[in-house]
């Protein structure tokens, strides 16, 4: 649980800056929208590899692990080895 | 005789009729089948009220529409005028009624995102759908569908009357009274320079020109009508595979792109995260870029991986194009070397003027920099003040009253002749390619009630030219909180505009003259972010 609080908290208070929070389902595309551009996905991977101490490599800056909050739940999930209830 | 940029396209659909235009995400429309779309488009525009002068937004994600869009509404003899899919409904509600917007293009999932938002007293009457058959929602608008746009006549155009002086499109930029600016684009101004980078840069019909920037953003100029002009075809970038370094690296690659264009940040990302060793980019023969500096040690990497193509620096603003050029030979030995805005193109007149109004011809001596030109726009939608500020008489031109752009930068020379870039002259900073005028985002902030006093700086960072910092300080402390200033913000700016630190203070430090002391925020900022 604490993961996804964690990430979305991340999600709205550094990347979304005061844009309205109702719009973060955990579906909705971080791109398409706007609320992750490239610089924000950076951002985001600092904040992984600090909160998480996981270690993010280049070829993991993908879609398929950074395009909605549940694949970023996922990707870090299977990053630190453990698995959801 | 071509003297209008939809007439590029009508030529280039003569010569290569079947040649691919645009490409997006798989899809592709030939130039014939671009050329009958923007004609049916610009004949329902016609139907619908649409005529010589009238302002068009556009209001989607960049696709294939967008560029049917585009066409249709010039040929139309309307003024294009794109609004970022991403503004805050406010700045867009400023844009729609700044330039008296009455027809809308749009897409089915952005109307329905705005139904909620959008303001009842807009000029907007009509909004055309590009992708839909049915209306959105409860809006109080007429809807025009997709059907109908089918159903208007292909072979031929509306007549319209249109001259080169007419209005091609509208772009907004920041403006530093806390509203941005639309700088009006004759059909001339952009020919100007849309027909130099073209020869220039040769583009030919078998070029693939990737198109990166958004249509709000002046590089997109080049993207569009350079490679129209050309017969070539337009690679579209989806905006999210932009997004990340290496999806990007392998759509150059697979996509044969063989022209690229944009601000540096994008390219400074592709090298530091991009994997370029993985690549060889064997078809990428032209790099351009432009908004902002390159710094020296990513270009270096960038030349190192992809020797083969050629690098230009571009410079310009969206009030002139861009009017100078540097061809990256030798790069700087040392990282904090500059790279040279270089000189001007063929038919624009750039030129220094020193404190004591001569024009600078020595290395080391420093001016003011203006253009002057037919690419030199027409001015500022609306706003005769701002205009008259930056549309000056031309010094050079003894009194014929004759209009030259103050670019607001100060440039010096070197030994070669080539323009450097040295700082502006007021507070307006790039960060991601973006102008930002530091004054807009004070003006927004201090219209929040709990706010008394405010000062915006600008801190160098590497990669995107510049972080944006404000000092706060409120009438009490503790509110507005920074959370309710960044929803503030939200509101009105842009994403690239809103600050990327807030700092709350009791007061501000002041300098003798009794002003803000910027430099010493600046120098404490340096210090620890």
């Amino acid at each position: 649980m604490s993961l996804e609080k964690d990430l979305k908290k991340f999600i709205v208070t550094r990347l979304m800056r005061g844009k309205d929070s109702q719009v973060l389902t955990d579906d909705v595309s971080l791109f398409e929208t706007g609320i992750i551009d490239s610089l924000g996905l950076l951002e985001m991977v600092s904040f992984l590899e600090e909160r998480f101490k996981v270690r993010v490599e280049d070829e993991e800056l993908i879609p398929e692990n950074f395009e909605t909050v549940s694949k970023l739940i996922n990707f870090v999930e299977s990053k630190i080895g453990i698995q959801a209830k | 005789m071509t003297f209008l940029i939809h007439h590029l396209l009508s030529e280039s659909a003569g010569k290569y009729p079947d040649r691919k235009a645009v490409i997006y995400k798989g899809e592709s429309i030939t130039y014939r089948e671009l050329e009958q779309s923007s004609n049916q488009l610009a004949n329902t525009l016609n139907e619908i009220g649409v005529g010589r002068g009238d302002r068009v937004g556009i209001y989607m994600p960049k696709t294939i529409s967008s560029i049917v869009s585009i066409f249709g509404i010039v040929k139309a003899g309307g003024t294009y005028v794109p609004i970022a899919p991403d503004a805050p409904a406010k700045r867009m509600e400023y844009i729609l009624k700044n330039c008296g917007i009455k027809h809308l293009l749009s897409v089915r999932d952005k109307v329905t995102q705005l139904a909620n938002t959008f303001p009842v007293d807009s000029p907007v009457e009509k909004i055309v759908l590009m992708d839909s058959n049915s209306p959105v929602g409860h809006l109080p608008i007429e809807f025009v569908t997709r059907e109908r746009i089918l159903n208007s006549t292909q072979d031929s155009p509306p007549s319209t009357n249109s001259i080169d002086r007419d209005l091609a499109y509208i772009l907004y930029t920041s403006g530093s009274t806390g509203d941005p600016k639309g700088v009006m684009i004759s059909h001339l101004n952009s020919l100007t320079f849309v027909n130099w980078a073209q020869e220039f840069f040769r583009i030919g019909e078998n070029d693939r020109v990737a198109s990166h920037s958004p249509l709000h953003f002046d590089l997109s100029v080049f993207d569009i009508f350079s490679t129209i002009k050309a017969g070539a075809t337009v690679v579209i970038i989806p905006d999210g595979t932009a997004t990340f370094p290496l999806r990007l690296a392998e759509l150059i690659e697979k996509e044969r792109i063989t022209v690229w264009n944009s601000v540096p940040s994008v390219l400074v990302l592709l090298v530091t995260h991009g994997k370029l060793e993985r690549f060889r980019f064997p078809d990428l023969r032209l790099v351009l870029f432009a908004g902002e500096v390159f710094p020296v040690k990513y270009l270096r990497q960038l030349v190192k991986h992809i020797p083969h193509a050629d690098y230009y620096n571009q410079y310009g603003q969206t009030e002139a194009n861009s009017s100078t050029y540097y061809q990256v030979k030798d790069l700087p030995d040392n990282d904090a070397g500059h790279i040279p805005i270089g000189k001007a193109a063929a038919n624009f007149e750039v030129f220094a003027i020193d404190e004591n109004n001569n024009v600078i011809n020595r290395p080391g001596d420093i001016g003011d920099l203006y253009v002057y030109g037919s690419s030199v726009a027409r001015g500022y939608w609306g706003n005769i003040e701002k205009t008259s500020l930056a549309f000056v008489a031309n010094p050079l031109s003894n009194g014929s009253g004759e209009k030259a752009y103050k670019t607001g930068d100060l440039v010096t020379l070197d030994e070669d002749g080539n323009y450097i870039f040295l700082s502006r002259k007021d507070n307006m900073v790039k960060s991601r390619g973006y102008r930002i005028e530091l004054g807009e985002i004070e003006a927004v902030i201090s219209r929040h009630p709990g706010v008394k006093q405010v000062a915006t700086i600008a801190i160098p960072d590497e990669v995107i030219g510049n972080r944006i910092k404000v000092f706060i300080v409120p009438f009490e402390p503790g509110s507005p909180t920074q959370s309710e200033l960044e929803r503030h913000c939200a509101e009105l700016l842009p994403g690239y505009m809103i600050p990327d630190v807030m700092e709350f203070r009791q007061y501000l430090p002041m300098t003798s003259t009794g002003k803000v002391d910027r430099r010493l925020l600046v120098a404490e900022s340096k210090v620890g972010v």
